[in-house]
């Protein structure tokens, strides 16, 4: 069975306010590690943002 | 090996040197993971180490001569043009063709080179998706055009998994070079400080992950390969910030990039997270890379300039880990080739290997080990294989791929002449041809290639000169090889190549070992920290016997590159001749873990461990070295003879005594099983002697009087820490167990021998077996004496007597003395005599059924 993600989980990075994380992990980066799903909710978010 | 599914992931360039300590701080927790699951090993490159090649022989299980990747360019002679690699080169079938046909579906994303993608069961994101930008200026203006995934059906949805680089945001990039800060003075001048390259590579690794994962959501797939380039396009950008600062590398500029690299691992770890997430129990994963990457001191700060320079700083090892249901746990594995893994996927799905793939299945990873299956070759099946019927029309911008490769240094800008373009780029790929059979020992092929070359009009001679003249050297044709170092130095006024190491090898070769000295001290003396230069210096030594001096230079090589399986290898040669065979064993060891392909690594061990009487051992290491030298090693053979000799010839027992007490002596009895030692142990216990045992084994009809034994003896070679009760004691130990004794104490050890015959006809009696004679266990019996005797004159602790059974039956006063004598303690004579009941002794040759003390 193929684990299903949850996005919610990384709620947390999604929220972050500081884009300027100079940790590696976590940040907007993290969010692109989640592949598909992160990339999608990171282009979301920016256009709330704009 | 059930039918179960199978995640290779493909990280271009990744090298245990930088991911052992990210692992150590923490920081890649979830390779760090997958490798307490399974397995891993170095990964041994091909060469030449260029990717296209590299990850087509992973995909097929074949060397570039028979896949016909060549390089990173080819020729298009109807159009007159060049153009990058393209699926349509490969001569052979990949992985995924035969998956295709057996009824698996793949999923293959990014792998190079698969454009124009074919029609497989399954997807197939080919290599162009992420690099396709058709001048677009941004995500939001950006199609992706046809032909570059199979099936179109995918293509809307895909096509959202891209990212643009004009999409990263400015914040993205800085978690990879923190301090970086385009106000500063210092930097305004330094263009965008990497910062365009650096979000160009991530956007297409976060294009490739992100198609990746959307397939791995949303489809049915038995088997998945992604291939990333993040790590290796990194380190070509930003390896030379890495630390240690190299010299000449203004501080303000190493500050900002240093953690670069380290920052691109441990996001390439954080999308591995995310992909291990995504999979279930069922799945076996394998991430691995095609070549290492220089980090230390071998980086080239000044890239020379000719085609694929930058892959000089490609190492000779990569990385592979695996893990899943099939995969063994905790294990490192040795000798792997990226030609094996095709080999080993098909073995995982139960099928047949092809006998034409160069590669082997690594059977040392899995739980299970079955019979691996042959088939002449799969080219060879008829039947649909997922393949191109007729050749696409290639409707993508090339162009774009071709500015990547030049960007990278992989290929040179196209000149405007477009013939001097195709007659370079097919002489490259020939050349490249040429170093393929190099590197599989065809020298004539490769010498008929680079004599074809050597003809050519108008290209750079240069490097095909430079091929012919380290071919030639290895060929032992000095002179030959003489005529072309002469010949390049005459091409080139202000000669730009390295030839210091070749000079002296001519040298060498033509005796002129002066002349060979003066040459290597002199370019010792200008760049002391070429490991290369050392290596030669010592071989030098070597031939003159110098021994120390040669370890020296080996050390000083081994200090500046500690990796390298050759200098380990060279420097347990020389440890042997210096007679230090503990340390020659170590490297020894060293260089077969680095390159389990070695021969000459295998012989040196077998010296180094026959040196030090462990025969048994000796002999299957030279046997490996026979093995692997392609032609008959000689050295090794003769060796073999040798132990052989020594382990079957008639044996001559003798003792090593010092007839007096020694303070916390352990007195052992041992010998071979059925050789007469519950008898000697009855006899010590009676004639005043305390035996050390726990009378855990009980007397029998084999031995009515019992066996006085002590179970721990049976583990020592686990725990030999009792061995401190047994001090001004007496206890039983057999033979191969002798070995185990700790060097801490002082050992008397009385030895039973007996007619072998004897002693194999009364063990097969008591195990209730055949009365014939098994001669193969005769022969190992005669191995083990001589083995306790070369044990015995090796250990200085250990004193030794010979007692003969028949002897010690007859109860004759000068045996039992010589046993007094040597033990030190007065012990009663008489008693000892007591102890001996002749007619227990049954198993002579004609004896009848009956039992004894003969254990």
């Amino acid at each position: 069975m193929r684990k299903k993600h949850k996005i919610t989980e990384k709620k947390e990075i999604l929220d972050s306010k500081d884009l300027t994380d100079n940790m590696i992990r976590g940040g907007y980066l993290g969010v692109l590690a989640l592949g598909d799903i992160g990339l999608t909710a990171w282009r979301n978010k920016r256009k709330e943002r704009k | 090996m059930s039918k179960k599914k199978v995640l290779l992931i493909g990280w271009d360039a990744a090298d245990w040197q930088i991911i052992w300590p990210l692992i150590k701080a923490g920081k890649m927790p979830a390779l760090e993971k997958l490798i307490k699951n399974g397995v891993y090993a170095n990964m041994s490159t091909l060469n030449p180490p260029y990717s296209p090649m590299l990850w087509t022989s992973v995909a097929t299980g074949k060397t570039p001569d028979k896949h016909g990747i060549l390089g990173f360019i080819e020729a298009d002679v109807e159009k007159q043009q060049i153009k990058p690699v393209s699926s349509l080169s490969r001569k052979t079938r990949a992985i995924w063709n035969i998956f295709h046909n057996q009824g698996l579906k793949s999923n293959v994303v990014g792998w190079w080179p698969t454009n124009p993608p074919e029609p497989i069961n399954g997807v197939m994101v080919s290599d162009f998706f992420q690099k396709q930008y058709q001048k677009s200026k941004g995500f939001e203006d950006w199609p992706l055009p046809d032909g570059v995934i199979h099936p179109e059906s995918f293509k809307e949805q895909l096509k959202e998994c891209r990212m643009h680089p004009n999409e990263m945001s400015l914040e993205q990039v800085l978690a990879f070079m923190p301090t970086y800060t385009p106000q500063k003075k210092e930097e305004k001048n330094e263009k965008d400080g990497g910062v365009f390259t650096l979000s160009k590579v991530l956007a297409q690794n976060v294009s490739i992950h992100a198609a990746a994962t959307r397939l791995m959501r949303t489809t049915e797939w038995d088997f998945m390969a992604v291939y990333y380039d993040f790590i290796d396009h990194m380190c070509h950008a930003f390896m030379k910030f890495h630390p240690p600062q190299l010299k000449g590398l203004p501080d303000h500029i190493f500050e900002r990039n240093k953690d670069i690299v380290n920052n691109a691992y441990q996001f390439q770890d954080m999308m591995l997270d995310r992909m291990i997430s995504m999979v279930g129990e069922d799945t076996n994963i394998i991430v691995m890379s095609d070549h290492g990457y220089e980090s230390g001191n071998k980086r080239i700060v000044k890239m020379p300039k000719f085609a694929a320079a930058p892959a000089l700083e490609h190492r000779q090892f990569g990385m592979f880990v695996a893990a899943g249901p099939d995969i063994k746990k905790g294990e490192k594995l040795f000798g792997l080739s990226l030609i094996d893994i095709a080999p080993t996927l098909l073995h995982m799905f139960d099928m047949p290997v092809g006998k034409d793939m160069d590669g082997k299945p690594i059977l040392g990873m899995f739980n299970e080990q079955k019979k691996v299956s042959y088939i002449d070759s799969w080219d060879a099946m008829p039947g649909d294989f997922g393949e191109h019927s007729k050749l696409p029309q290639n409707t993508l911008d090339d162009e774009q791929v071709m500015q990547q490769l030049i960007d990278l240094g992989y290929i040179d800008k196209p000149d405007e002449d477009k013939k001097k373009n195709i007659k370079r780029a097919k002489c490259d790929n020939k050349h490249n041809l040429a170093r393929v059979y190099l590197g599989k020992s065809d020298f004539a092929t490769a010498k008929k290639l680079l004599y074809e070359l050597i003809e050519e009009q108008d290209v750079d001679l240069v490097p095909y000169f430079l091929e012919l003249l380290n071919l030639t050297v290895k060929e032992e044709n000095y002179e030959e090889a003489a005529g072309y170092l002469a010949k390049l130095r005459g091409l080139e006024k202000t000669f730009l190549y390295t030839t210091d190491i070749v000079e002296a090898k001519i040298l060498v070769g033509t005796g002129k070992l002066k002349e060979a000295r003066v040459v290597l001290n002199k370019a010792i003396a200008q760049k002391p920290n070429k490991s290369a230069l050392w290596y030669e210096l010592a071989k030098l030594n070597l031939a003159k016997q110098f021994y120390k001096k040669a370890k020296q230079d080996l050390e000083k090589a081994i200090a500046i590159e500690n990796d390298n399986a050759r200098y380990h290898q060279l420097l347990a040669h020389t440890l042997v001749r210096l007679e230090a065979h503990e340390e020659a064993i170590e490297h020894a060891f060293i260089s077969i873990e680095l390159v389990n392909y070695f021969p000459e690594a295998h012989y040196t061990l077998g010296e180094a461990l026959e040196k030090m009487g462990d025969l048994e051992n000796a002999k299957i290491a030279f046997e490996t070295a026979a093995r692997l030298k392609p032609k008959q090693h000689h050295r090794a053979n003769k060796a073999i003879e040798n132990i052989e000799e020594k382990l079957t010839d008639a044996i001559e027992l003798t003792d090593k005594v010092a007839y007096k007490h020694r303070e916390n002596q352990i007195v052992v009895v041992s010998g071979l099983p059925r050789s007469g030692t519950s008898l000697m142990m009855q006899m010590l216990h009676q004639g005043g002697l305390t035996p050390l045992t726990d009378s855990e084994r009980e007397a029998d009809v084999s031995n009515p009087k019992g066996y006085l034994e002590y179970k721990p003896v049976m583990s020592i070679h686990k725990d030999n820490s009792w061995l401190e009760k047994a001090q001004n004691k007496v206890v039983k130990i057999v033979a191969p167990l002798l070995n185990f004794t700790s060097p801490a104490y002082r050992y008397k050890v009385i030895f039973m021998t007996r007619d072998l015959t004897e002693v194999v006809m009364s063990q097969q009696k008591m195990k209730g077996e055949a009365k014939t004679l098994p001669l193969q266990l005769v022969e190992k019996f005669k191995k083990q004496l001589q083995l306790v005797n070369i044990w015995k004159d090796k250990e200085p602790g250990v004193e030794l007597i010979y007692v003969d059974y028949k002897e010690l039956l007859n109860g004759e006063d000068a045996t039992l003395l010589k046993i007094t004598d040597f033990v030190g303690i007065p012990l009663d004579i008489q008693k000892m005599k007591g102890a001996i009941d002749t007619s227990l002794y049954r198993n002579r040759v004609t004896a009848t059924n009956e039992s004894s003390t003969e254990s």
